[in-house]
């Protein structure tokens, strides 16, 4: 797909944002009460569902760490995710390189030396893919592990960031970022997701999975950790309003 | 480790045999647990719904629409915490497929361009893969049960598939049988698979309860019962399943008739293992008195969705 058609002369992407447009993300919290902790993101067309577990006593044995907990991360794409129906199983290589991806993450995000002996199950399952799943999946983590109530230190908001090479003429600019990509952006550009813990800005995993020019990535970075700090805010902000919501329904605070 | 000890056990099942029966959650015999379901929640496919319990038992069922030659469906069910081929899924796939057979292949046959008589001519002609063959619709139905189930999931997913089936919508063919299929490409075009109205009369069926439906107009559901001395309970929770004298998956069409039975558990083994047929009889004869009721309550669901 040729430049001008993801990104048009007035600089408006393919569903009518400019470059620096999150998708609408909504955030709900313990959307199923029957487990530790859950939480459903929504963003633009992708939708995901998380479920925690624990922590709990491991399921196998063989998963106890003496000083930590372990984290384990179950990652399903619903068959009817995407445009065409697709079955993917478990032993699928782009689900496992995710998974480990998301393990090593939360691994770092969590107090896990609080919880000895213990296993703490993420349970995530993609119900619509529109491009972000990565990005989509950190986040309806931190948020269910929030809401289950598993001590972190910080919040880890994740976001994408695509870049749009430019045409290369005499003194025009090299390219511009795209923040928070969709599926068709994602299938052309070089992608990269980014997340970071806490409020300083700190990057806990960075994701660059197609070439692009070496001077971009200061750029892309740069967008990426701005925007996950915001994303972060609308984060906070709705775990605030859940807590209120239920302190509220509890006959306590204001 | 059993679910029950032995004092639960014999607690639980004295409680179930004595007159009348007393469940634990302080049902009828014939009712089922609350359930809640969303239809049309998925952008992604043509029909989708979800329903949940209040044991936190939850699935997701979603359709999406092939265009093939041959109209036919599949259905494929994942459930977390399991592995992809555990006997469970595949042994859930093989009953809710069943269950739903007949009235989905004869909606199919209907739909798409399949209907013309040039359709049936062809076919009859050896099926030859000529062109200007007709087209219809293969159906992917896919199940995802959210979290580890808390009771077996048979009667949810049955459910949930039931209630995907009549959200269904498929693009309207406007092509003619013999050249390449054209959509209408209006959304609003599509047509249900399962009709919304009754017959030609053009009264909204599900508006006036369901009347004037025929079996045909609905997908058949399969339900658990459990049967328990002479008694006969509907939706058995874990518990009870475990001190059941046998459970049974039955499918049951809108008008009654029950179309397959299929044992899950029989009780304890031993010399008093397995039941009578005088059982299976009552729970065969329950379930069909039962059927009425059940799919008004699933007209209500579609109803309040439309």
């Amino acid at each position: 797909m040729p430049r001008e058609e993801l990104l048009s002369p007035e600089g408006l992407r393919l569903d009518g944002r400019r470059w620096n447009n999150l998708r609408t993300l909504k955030l709900s919290l313990r959307t199923h009460p029957t487990s530790s902790g859950s939480a459903l993101l929504t963003s633009g067309h992708t939708s995901i569902l998380c479920l925690i577990h624990g922590p709990s006593e491991p399921s196998l044995r063989s998963k106890q760490q003496h000083d930590r907990c372990t984290i384990t991360v179950d990652l399903t794409y619903a068959p009817f995710s995407g445009t065409d129906r697709k079955r993917r199983n478990r032993t699928d290589k782009r689900i496992s390189e995710l998974r480990s991806v998301i393990q090593r993450t939360f691994s770092r995000a969590v107090m896990t030396h609080l919880h000895p002996r213990s296993e703490i199950t993420i349970t995530l399952l993609v119900l619509s893919q529109d491009g972000g799943v990565l990005a989509g999946c950190i986040n309806a983590a931190t948020l269910a592990l929030i809401d289950a109530g598993v001590p972190m230190w910080g919040y880890v908001a994740a976001v994408t960031v695509g870049w749009v090479p430019g045409q290369g003429g005499e003194g025009e600019e090299e390219g511009t970022p795209v923040l928070d990509v969709n599926n068709a952006e994602e299938g052309e550009l070089g992608v990269l997701t980014l997340a970071t813990m806490g409020d300083k800005g700190r990057v806990i995993l960075g994701m660059l999975e197609s070439r692009v020019r070496l001077e971009a990535v200061e750029g892309l970075m740069a967008v990426a950790v701005d925007s996950a700090g915001k994303v972060k805010d609308m984060m906070d902000e709705e775990v605030r309003r859940h807590g209120e919501a239920i302190a509220r329904a509890a006959g306590v605070g204001s | 480790m059993p679910l029950l000890s032995p004092p639960e056990y014999s607690y639980l099942r004295t409680s179930l045999l004595s007159e009348p029966p007393i469940r634990p959650d302080l049902r009828s015999l014939t009712a089922f647990r609350p359930l809640a379901a969303e239809l049309t929640l998925l952008p992604t496919t043509h029909g989708s719904s979800r329903l949940f319990l209040p044991d936190g038992s939850e699935c997701i069922v979603g359709i999406k629409p092939e265009l093939s030659a041959h109209p036919s469906f599949e259905v494929s069910i994942e459930i977390a915490g399991l592995r992809d081929d555990d006997p469970m899924a595949v042994l859930l796939a093989g009953m809710v497929a069943d269950t739903i057979r007949a009235q989905v292949h004869e909606r199919l046959r209907t739909s798409g361009n399949w209907s013309s008589g040039a359709a049936e001519g062809m076919e009859t002609a050896g099926g030859a893969q000529t062109r200007g063959r007709p087209w219809g619709w293969k159906l992917y139905i896919d199940v995802v049960v959210v979290s580890p189930p808390a009771s077996h999931p048979g009667g949810l997913v049955s459910l949930a598939v039931h209630l995907a089936l009549r959200d269904l919508r498929l693009p309207k063919l406007v092509s003619a049988p013999e050249e390449d299929p054209v959509f209408d490409d209006d959304y609003e075009a599509c047509e249900w698979l399962f009709p919304r109205e009754a017959g030609a009369g053009g009264i909204p069926a599900v508006r006036e309860g369901g009347k004037g439906m025929n079996k045909a107009d609905t997908p058949a559901v399969t339900v658990l019962v459990a049967a328990v001395g002479d008694n006969v309970l509907f939706d058995p929770t874990r518990e009870e399943m475990v001190v059941a004298d046998c459970v049974a998956a039955v499918s049951v069409t809108r008008d009654g008739s029950v179309g397959g039975l299929r044992m899950l558990e029989t009780g304890s083994g031993g010399e008093n293992g397995g039941v009578g047929r005088k059982v299976v009889n009552r729970i065969v004869k329950e379930v069909g008195v039962a059927a009425g009721g059940l799919f008004e309550s699933l007209d209500q669901i579609v109803r309040t969705s439309i």
